[in-house]
């Protein structure tokens, strides 16, 4: 950061919103309201610097494009700016951590379906990411969770879309834009979320497998068979399981119950019962330093399974969300190219879709989207790129939830 | 050669209409208050189709708009002066249905409830159900990101459309969202869905199919006023009872249904009703059931029934879904309103709305989807009374603001179309109000599609006549 633009911010916001932080060579700024991000987003595109939005900053040792830009933090922008119990919304700042938020609203007995990237979450660094996690089965993905919200955009005008009411069809849904865009379009500043009723009672049965395909295949006729499952995972290769089955129930006791009955008929057998006492979440456990995800619709799995394990191994630490038709496996480092492809060309005859979850550039990411799309839907991301952010100051090259 | 020799050429005579006989009923959507006279209607049978018209009309600088079933009621499918409308009701197929994905490929001019006809031997149906499912397409269903009753447990059109198949002004083809649903880099599919036909004509969907639920019980609750009735609706809400769908009609719509062939057996000496059904499992709806009763007798229904019998049930939702039919008889016109409030808020706007009318002077009907928080006030009157007139435009401002005043929105499924555009200023500022319009040029650089929709623009190629009736 230049002398002068320093000392353009310290005018502008005071000397405490540039905190110093041991993993980066310039202050990362931390304002108090959009204004303030307003205006730091107007400095940095007088001054020529890229603006990267972080959350806590969690993230930052392994961000690639952190070095040469201004890191802006929403840590000061943690407000609960209104919980609607009877409406089941909330509105808060960016910068909120899930875990306050799902405090704020456990005490009317309500939960946000969005799944944490880890325990320091922000929601704004929640929703940049949009990673569906276990709750998108039954609660629909992160996006739907959303009813509006407050952004930067990268000529430093403060818009809003969307609203606070749970029902809204008026003009342009720029909300689905921002989900998911990792901080390209605009800073997030406030977002109104939609809540839910927390379950009475969330248990989940666990039951282990010889093989992968054995438990696949039970996994299959439960999704078919059990109407009501919360979550439904195959988990293979961690905490010490072959294959094991993570069926989850949440709901009134006696219908938790009820179900719990019909999994172990549909499927005889062992099955360990656990009781959660929060929301219907599931942090996942590590599969390896890179991930990769393959969604695809259901009716392909039976062969694309076992296609993928020729490939990369039946062992391989694995989480397959049944209910979404995703799995997501670990390698230890960057996958083989050479694997990779076939895996795209596998995918290609399978009306799959194959992600890198630990590559979020922007590029990367449209380059996973792409085979799924026809190629102009790439020109009309860059020319959102674009409209939104002019000068393409935003997170111009990466950015990662935290 | 002109648009019209050139498109006359391109497709066969039944599928290019340009006399102003056959151009009359195209004129309008169901809000028949705004009227423009196209250039002509066509009536593509393919994608390709519609790129070839697309690229005529980009050609020589003529707008145009696509049209599906016409039921709109924001007049989004008003075509624009001169212009071209662009029917999908001739692609209307089912391309395929993948049962155990619950996936099903359509074509856009495919009628909502012919879906759910054709998924019905798999044991699955499609979730979204506005009112005119009978009659709406998918794709207009797509452009407007259409509710319906059950939108209240399993969301609006959004939830269910995976993928989009869309033509650009520029006659490209793009691929919008995907199969199974995940959305990596911008998802396009989200934005393109309610975007009213103005960023694009979509030619090809893949929707989601729901498993039918186990069991379905519906129930009927009587109060003597609307008040309670909304009361209940907040207490339910807050209370964490997760219905299907929850949907209240007052006084006027309950006598104006049993006084037509949608007859339902609604109380007619009741203030309103609440009509609410649950699905899922036995215990679920047993539980749900069980609850709802409890908390609808201690905020003073006069009665409960319920059934799971399909066809009490179908004559209970027979009487909903023929609610704006039923009005038809009340007056020689009918103006529907849609408007959406936080939920707690909704006995508070609803007395707001009723004294709005009794000012005016004019007769109001409530039939609306009361778990979402969206409104219909429907307003009955004569077309041919300007005075009248004038008072129903002014009322309509003022619901719309007794509802933003709350923190409500302009629209719950309805849209902006013409209709609303002027008060978008109330919702959004000009910053707002830019951000959607750069990210359109993006998709129509020419703005040749739907122009005049959505966005504020001045209101001088349509002629505004006096509201009528919607067409059912
Ligand atoms: C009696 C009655 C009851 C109703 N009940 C409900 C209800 O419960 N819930 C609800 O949401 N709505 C309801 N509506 C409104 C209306 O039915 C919906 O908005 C419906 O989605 C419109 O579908 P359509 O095929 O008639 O579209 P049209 O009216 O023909 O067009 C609507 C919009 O979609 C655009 N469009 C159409 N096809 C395409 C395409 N293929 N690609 C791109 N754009 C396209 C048009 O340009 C226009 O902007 C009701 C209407 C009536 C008359």
């Amino acid at each position: 950061m230049s002398g002068a633009l320093h000392d353009t911010l310290r005018n502008m916001l005071g000397a405490d919103a540039l905190v110093r932080d041991p993993d980066h060579p310039t202050p990362v700024v931390t304002p108090v309201d959009a204004a303030g991000i307003a205006a730091v987003v107007a400095a940095a595109r007088t001054h020529g610097i890229a603006v990267v939005p972080i959350g806590t900053g969690r993230g930052l040792r392994t961000r690639r494009d952190a070095r040469e830009a201004l890191l802006l933090s929403t840590r000061r922008m943690n407000r609960i700016v209104a919980h609607e119990a009877g409406d089941l919304t909330l509105t808060v700042e960016a910068g909120a951590s899930l875990r306050d938020i799902a405090r704020v609203v456990g005490g009317a007995h309500q939960f946000v379906a969005i799944d944490p990237v880890h325990e320091h979450s922000t929601i704004g660094g929640a929703l940049a990411a949009a990673r569906d996690g276990a709750f998108a089965g039954r609660c629909g993905p992160v996006r739907d969770q959303v009813l509006g919200m407050t952004v930067v955009n990268g000529d430093a005008r403060i818009t809003k879309s969307g609203g606070r009411v749970v029902k809204n069809v008026t003009g342009y849904d720029l909300v689905r834009l921002y989900v998911g865009s990792l901080g390209t379009l605009g800073i997030l500043t406030e977002v109104t979320l939609r809540l839910r009723p927390l379950p009475e009672r969330h248990a989940v049965l666990v039951r282990d497998f010889e093989t992968y395909a054995l438990a696949f295949d039970v996994a299959r006729r439960l999704r078919h068979e059990i109407a009501d499952l919360t979550t439904l995972h195959v988990v293979v290769g961690i905490d010490g399981a072959t294959a094991r089955i993570r069926a989850g129930v949440a709901g009134f006791t006696r219908s938790v119950a009820a179900t719990l009955d019909r999994i172990r008929k549909a499927a005889d057998g062992t099955w360990a019962l656990s009781e959660s006492a929060s929301a219907p979440t599931w942090i996942p456990p590590a599969v390896g330093t890179y991930r990769v995800a393959v969604v695809a619709p259901h009716s392909r799995w039976a062969t694309l399974g076992p296609s993928i394990d020729a490939l990369f191994g039946s062992f391989v630490p694995t989480i397959h969300d049944v209910l979404r038709g995703e799995r997501i496996f670990g390698c230890d480092g960057p996958p083989p190219s050479a694997r990779m492809a076939a895996l795209d060309v596998l995918a290609a005859s399978a009306d799959a879709r194959v992600l890198l979850l630990d590559d979020p550039s922007f590029e990367s990411v449209l380059a996973a989207t792409m085979p799924a799309q026809l190629p102009d839907g790439l020109d009309l991301m860059r020319g959102i790129k674009r409209a939104l952010d002019p000068d393409g100051i935003l997170a111009p090259r990466s950015t990662l939830a935290d | 050669m002109s648009v019209l020799d050139r498109l006359r050429a391109l497709l066969p005579k039944n599928a290019c209409l340009s006399g102003p006989a056959q151009l009359l009923v195209y004129e309008c959507d169901a809000l028949t208050h705004f009227r423009t006279r196209p250039l002509a209607v066509v009536f593509p049978a393919s994608t390709e189709d519609v790129q070839s018209i697309v690229r005529i009309c980009r050609d020589e600088g003529v707008p145009f708009t696509p049209r599906g079933a016409g039921t709109g009621l924001s007049g989004g499918a008003t075509p624009a002066e001169g212009g071209v409308l662009i029917e999908l009701s001739r692609m209307n197929r089912v391309l395929s249905i993948d049962a155990e994905s619950r996936l099903a490929v359509v074509q856009p001019g495919l009628i909502n409830a012919h879906l759910s006809d054709a998924a019905r031997p798999y044991g699955l149906h499609y979730a979204p159900d506005p009112s005119s499912q009978t009659a709406c397409s998918l794709g207009g269903n797509v452009a407007e990101n259409a509710g319906g009753p059950h939108g209240l447990k399993y969301g609006s059109t959004e939830r269910h459309v995976l993928a989009v198949k869309a033509v650009l002004s520029d006659g490209r083809v793009v691929m919008l969202g995907h199969p199974t649903g995940t959305s990596h880099g911008l998802d396009l599919r989200g934005l393109f869905l309610g975007s009213e036909g103005t960023l694009g004509i979509a030619t090809e969907l893949v929707v989601r199919l729901t498993p039918n639920p186990e069991v379905t019980e519906t129930l009927l609750a009587p109060f003597r006023t609307l008040r309670p009735a909304c009361e209940a609706v907040s207490t339910l809400i807050r209370e964490g009872i997760s219905a299907a769908a929850i949907e209240a009609l007052d006084d006027r719509t309950i006598a104006a249904v049993e006084a037509s062939v949608f007859r339902a057996g609604y109380p007619t000496d009741a203030g309103a009703v609440l009509l609410i059904e649950f699905d899922g499992t036995e215990e679920d709806v047993g539980e749900s059931v069980a609850r709802t009763r409890a908390l609808l007798e201690a905020a003073g229904a006069m009665s409960i029934s319920s059934t799971r019998d399909p066809e009490q049930r179908k004559v209970l939702w027979r009487g909903r879904k023929g609610a704006f039919g039923a009005m038809g008889r009340l007056a020689p016109d009918l103006y529907v309103q849609d408007a959406v409030v936080p939920r707690t808020k909704l006995p508070e706007v609803l007395e707001k709305v009723c004294a709005i009318c009794d000012a005016h002077g004019l007769r109001l009907a409530n039939v609306f989807h009361a778990g979402d928080g969206n409104l219909h006030p429907n307003i009955s009157y004569d077309g041919r009374d300007p005075d009248e007139v004038e008072r129903v435009v002014r009322a309509g401002r003022e619901i719309i603001e007794a509802c933003l005043a709350v923190g409500g929105s302009l629209s719950g499924e309805h849209g902006i179309g013409l209709e609303k555009q002027e008060f978008m200023p109330l919702l959004f500022n000009d910053d707002d109000l830019d951000a959607m319009k750069r990210v359109r040029d993006v998709f129509d650089p020419t703005r040749l599609m739907n122009p005049g929709k959505v966005i504020p623009t001045p209101r001088a190629c349509t002629e505004t006549r006096p509201p009528k009736a919607v067409g059912t």
